[in-house]
């Protein structure tokens, strides 16, 4: 259960301390802390920014729009989020760059690659693969040399 | 658009916040610490508290982390509920300008009087 609040944690303290603002290409990827919390998660930060921007007056973006931009966050654990879900999460979080697929393997509590199964086809290539490509843009040269 | 003559250019000091209400609209009226006038909406876009019953504070930025600015000459009324800052000139709240202001009206000062528009 603590993974998802370590995530949040994280994310808290990067933004909240400008560090998305000093440094434009920062980016930053969240492993196995799960999917379900990231909607909520930008709205609850925007609506204390729109009320507390004065305590972090170095911030100058709305939380969810860093987000989208730098923030990253793997799909592994889907725990009993569906298809159908993870759709919404998608149309909730406005964003369909914000998702990496992974499945956390070896481990013995790792995610199947079926996982996705049922989500519309464009956004499953997103997840798969494209979304990755852009967060590490070394990988294409080193995957078709 | 019509002109109201409201009182005396004296009446209110630099710093007050007062509620006033035109041709049967609430409006948010101050005057700025250099004494110039602002009239908004007296009802914040977020749960529509009354903006006169706000605090007058002077904008804050910052460039990194713990550095806290006041900037010459910019003002916000901060909202007493949740504590929305809204530009007083313009309305934009500024930590989300593109989805949240409120509405601003014109005040001028005409022959001694202060006059809002709307």
């Amino acid at each position: 259960m603590a993974a998802p609040q370590a995530g949040q944690n994280q994310l808290l303290s990067r933004i909240s301390a400008g560090l998305f603002d000093r440094w434009e290409g920062l980016r930053v990827n969240l492993l196995e802390t799960g999917v379900a919390w990231v909607p909520w998660f930008m709205w609850r930060l925007d609506q204390q920014y729109r009320e507390l921007r004065a305590e972090v007056p170095w911030v100058k973006q709305l939380p969810s729009d860093h987000m989208r931009r730098a923030v990253r966050v793997s799909t592994q654990p889907m725990t009993d989020v569906n298809a159908k879900n993870f759709m919404k999460l998608v149309e909730m979080a406005e964003s369909d760059r914000m998702y990496l697929f992974a499945t956390d393997y070896p481990h013995y509590d790792a995610d199947s690659i079926s996982v996705l199964n049922g989500v519309d086809k464009e956004l499953q290539d997103r997840i798969r693969y494209k979304n990755a490509l852009e967060s590490f843009p070394r990988m294409e040269k080193l995957i078709n040399g | 658009m019509k002109k109201h003559v409201l009182f005396p250019v004296d009446e209110m000091k630099p710093g007050e916040i007062r509620g006033v209400t035109v041709d049967n609209l609430d409006l948010m009226l101050l005057r700025t610490p250099e004494g110039q006038y602002c009239a908004l909406l007296d009802r914040c876009s977020h749960m529509a508290a009354k903006l006169s019953l706000g605090t007058l504070v002077p904008m804050i930025t910052g460039d990194f982390g713990g550095d806290f600015q006041l900037v010459d000459g910019e003002w916000v009324v901060r909202c007493p509920w949740h504590r929305y800052e809204f530009d007083v000139k313009t309305g934009v709240c500024p930590a989300d300008p593109k989805h949240v202001r409120v509405r601003s009206y014109e005040v001028t000062t005409e022959d001694g009087q202060v006059v809002v528009t709307r």
